[in-house]
């Protein structure tokens, strides 16, 4: 399979300046391949904002190496063919918008790039449309809910044409809803074409990732597919994460001797294998 | 949350809110300079006469541009005040121990309180017609000459529009943050000044830490939209300066004109004339 | 000490373009020593109707009491108000602002006017019951601690003003599931040491359903129902309907019940749901064979 990015053996220290040395990434290694939906889950200060932030050059790492589509991260000169073709969209909802309507503020990063006028016209249109957000060119992102905010974030990053889309904490200041809008969208971007990059402490989010990577104390210390990490409550547990209550109950139900085999995501399925145990 | 529309855009399609943004700065600018021309009682009527004309073409409610002014009211009222105790004059029309009240005084506070008022409202129906953007647009393009010296004219454009932006925002964090201080028992309308600007201490602190957790993750998105990426950058909107345009222009021009002639060659005639229209009937 | 809430109406932007009815008639009852969690979908009116309880927004028509204090009475004494009514904001650290954590829990108490030697007791009980080490933590400036740290001292400046009645606008927004356990927990253990009455505004279903003895559902500026959590989780579609949802166990029980299989409670957390479900399953089969 193709890899988008990949992440060799970094490190990364910071605080050496004022005497406190705090290492939050400790050689981490993962590749991410074309087309697939990625969750980096783990704690509070697990390691996983720093890691995504490694992903288009915001930061760059004290030892190893990132390469985005073949090209360092450290190659300077390149630097926003990295950063248009890793899109990222950050935690507060309110933070990421630099006008007060919609349309500027997503053709921010084309007019950055010098893309021609009447293309970004044509981009601010179909971002809009993949997020489900026709409709609010001109509105103001301001009186939005925090779900509709981040798609039109989502959206500003779509308007530059990215391989990959990293949604870093994306999810953990909106409510329920928003957070199912986001995490939809995500999804549609991804059938679309888009590789997806979630990090979240949500483990609820991960249920139809690809692949799911845990992290703790700037390690990683697991990778698997959902139903592999959702089997596993004791790793879950030991990096400070918990089961999401639906497998909660799965297992809970295994224990006492119902319900055996594959683990299920949605209530619907776990309903009806529960009928037919009766 | 009331002063919250200072500046604030008012939705509307009145020719004024069409007229492009660089006319109307300009407008904007010859119309402030005009005021500090004004002297006579007429001519103040007469501006305040073609302020309410513009106001009623742009269709913003009279009351949506007086809110403005409430929130320097304090402003004029101090000038108003202070000229009026400071200006000392020959007639006096009332005193009391030290204070003087003076006929010069009274004139010149009431002039000058009048003038900050037609300063606020005039300029408030500059944004409440533009959208920052647009401003910040107009602004961008009337001074691109500069960039021939290297002023940064770019970024100063974009700050001026992330300012804007982040107002509102600014503003209602602003409430939460006195709301939980006051939920703890804060009070920051009673005492003296002194305790009061003290008593501020508590919301302004965390204000400020919060501002710069916005502003460094503004600063994290912009660069992963290619901040910078080049010095060839779009500009999506293109002006078009029409026909209307030109004619406000004009009209402007006209307007500053009529009271620099006014004041300086014919001598305040237009009171004059004014005067003589109305009372020699 | 219970809050009366009677025919409740706010009007925010009154007589602006952007006038809106933020409240609307609400009438409601908060019972002395209960776990009351409000829900509603964003604008519902939760936030309007929590700032009325300790008079940051007057009441401006409908009547409403809390204990002996009459709010929509002329004059309110706003001192002894707040120091009965403790309010938790969303994200409390970001109020945060003295040089140390004691100075900040501090904060309340003295605008309460207490005596020094009073003062210092409080502050001390404050962050002992907020979970955190008042020896190791009163020195050290607010703005160094970890996040989880961060919000529990900011809590402690609350309960350091000693309410009766603590109310929290969404204690466990932004945190991961380990935070959100342990300030859950921290409410549960304020509640029984601290102060017995507590209100929280959640969006979280699965904590509504564990901690709540009562939950009051807003829509539209009004209270929809109030019930037990156990009762509420039924009406599943007409909390969908609110753009609410309910929590997993009750989405389950609902499905099977829509299936034919009714078990007689409706559990509210997993552990509930897998031991009623063992139960009805084994029942059932024992009585189908008899």
């Amino acid at each position: 399979m193709d890899k988008v990015i990949e992440i060799k053996n970094i490190s990364y220290k910071y605080g050496a300046a004022e005497g406190v040395d705090v290492e939050a990434l400790r050689g981490v290694s993962l590749d991410v391949f074309k087309g697939e939906f990625l969750v980096i889950a783990g704690h509070n200060g697990s390691g996983k904002s720093t890691l995504a932030k490694h992903m288009n050059g915001l930061l760059l790492p004290t030892s190893g190496e990132v390469r985005v589509n073949g090209i360092p991260t450290t190659n300077d000169a390149r630097i926003f063919e990295i950063r248009s073709a890793v899109g990222m969209v950050f935690q507060n909802p309110d933070n990421q918008t630099v006008a007060t309507f919609v349309e500027d503020d997503i053709a921010f990063g084309p007019e950055n790039l010098g893309v021609p006028r009447e293309e970004i016209e044509r981009r601010i249109d179909e971002a809009l449309a993949a997020v489900g957000m026709s409709g609010h060119r001109k509105s103001t992102p301001q009186k939005m809910s925090g779900g509709q905010k981040q798609r039109i974030a989502i959206a500003g990053v779509l308007a530059m044409k990215p391989r990959v889309l990293v949604l870093d904490e994306s999810t953990s200041m909106l409510d329920p809803r928003g957070r199912k809008e986001v995490v939809e969208t995500a999804r549609k971007l991804n059938k679309e074409g888009i590789t997806v990059v979630l990090i979240t402490h949500n483990t609820e989010e991960a249920f139809f990732a690809d692949r799911i990577v845990i992290m703790n104390e700037g390690h990683i210390t697991a990778v698997g597919t959902p139903k592999e990490i959702f089997t596993d409550a004791e790793t879950l547990n030991k990096n400070r994460l918990v089961l999401p209550p639906l497998l909660e109950i799965q297992r809970l139900l295994v224990i006492a001797g119902y319900c055996t085999g594959e683990p299920v995501f949605t209530e619907a399925e776990l309903s009806e294998r529960l009928i037919n145990l009766l | 949350m009331n002063n919250i529309s200072f500046g604030q855009y008012y939705p509307s399609n009145s020719f004024i809110h069409r007229l492009d943004p660089r006319v109307k700065l300009i407008c904007a600018v010859i119309y402030v300079a005009a005021i500090f021309f004004v002297d006579s009682y007429f001519v103040y009527a007469a501006v305040l006469l073609f302020g309410i004309t513009v106001i009623a073409l742009s269709r913003v409610p009279i009351g949506t541009v007086l809110k403005t002014v409430k929130s320097v009211l304090f402003l004029i009222l101090l000038t108003f005040a202070l000229n009026l105790f400071l200006v000392s004059g020959d007639k006096v029309l009332w005193s009391w121990k030290f204070i003087k009240i003076t006929a010069t005084g009274l004139d010149y506070a009431v002039r000058m309180a009048f003038r900050l008022f037609l300063l606020i409202t005039g300029t408030s129906l500059l944004t409440l017609t533009t959208t920052p953007m647009e401003l910040t647009d107009g602004l961008e393009s009337l001074m691109t000459p500069l960039k021939a010296v290297r002023f940064p004219v770019r970024d100063i454009a974009l700050i001026m529009s992330i300012a804007l932006r982040f107002i509102p925002t600014l503003m209602e964090e602003t409430t939460k943050i006195m709301n939980a201080q006051k939920a703890r028992g804060a009070s920051f309308d009673t005492g003296n000044l002194l305790k009061r600007v003290k008593a501020l201490l508590p919301v302004l602190i965390p204000l400020f830490v919060s501002a710069f957790r916005r502003a460094e993750e503004l600063a994290l998105a912009m660069d992963s939209r290619c901040y910078d990426a080049t010095p060839n950058r779009t500009r999506r909107r293109q002006f078009k300066i029409n026909m209307v345009d030109i004619a406000v222009l004009l009209i402007f021009a006209a307007f500053i004109t009529l009271i620099i002639l006014d004041k300086y060659l014919w001598g305040g005639a237009m009171d004059g004339i004014i005067y003589g229209l109305i009372f020699k009937k | 000490m219970p809050i009366v809430i009677k025919d409740l109406t706010y009007t925010y932007m009154r007589k602006t373009p952007y006038e809106k009815k933020a409240l609307d008639r609400l009438t409601l009852t908060v019972n002395d020593g209960e776990f009351l969690c409000i829900i509603g979908a964003t604008g519902s009116g939760k936030s309007t109707l929590i700032q009325h309880m300790n008079a940051l927004i007057r009441v401006e028509s409908g009547e409403m009491t809390v204990d002996d204090m009459v709010l929509h009475a002329k004059r309110v004494d706003l001192r002894r108000l707040r120091g009965k009514v403790g309010m938790v904001f969303q994200y409390p650290e970001y109020q945060l602002f003295e040089e140390t954590v004691a100075k900040d829990v501090a904060f309340g108490p003295k605008n309460m006017g207490l005596p020094q030697e009073e003062i210092a007791v409080r502050v001390r009980e404050a962050i002992r019951l907020c979970g955190l080490d008042y020896d190791e933590i009163k020195d050290r400036s607010p703005f160094e601690l970890s996040g989880g740290q961060k919000r529990r001292a900011a809590i402690a400046g609350v309960v350091a003003m000693r309410p009766e009645i603590l109310i929290l606008d969404e204690p466990t927004a932004g945190l991961d599931p380990e935070g959100r356990r342990d300030i859950l927990e921290l409410a549960r253990s304020l509640q029984r040491e601290a102060s017995p009455t507590v209100i929280m505004v959640s969006h979280n279903m699965d904590e509504v359903a564990r901690h709540a003895d009562r939950v009051a559902v807003l829509a539209d500026g009004g209270i929809k129902t109030v019930l037990p959590p156990r009762e509420l989780f039924k009406q599943e579609a007409m909390l969908e309907e609110l753009g609410l949802g309910v929590p997993v166990s009750a989405k389950l029980w609902n499905l099977l019940k829509a299936a034919g299989a009714e078990m007689p409670l409706l559990p509210l957390v997993p552990e509930e749901f897998a031991a009623m479900f063992a139960d009805y399953a084994g029942g059932g089969k024992g009585e189908r064979r008899e």
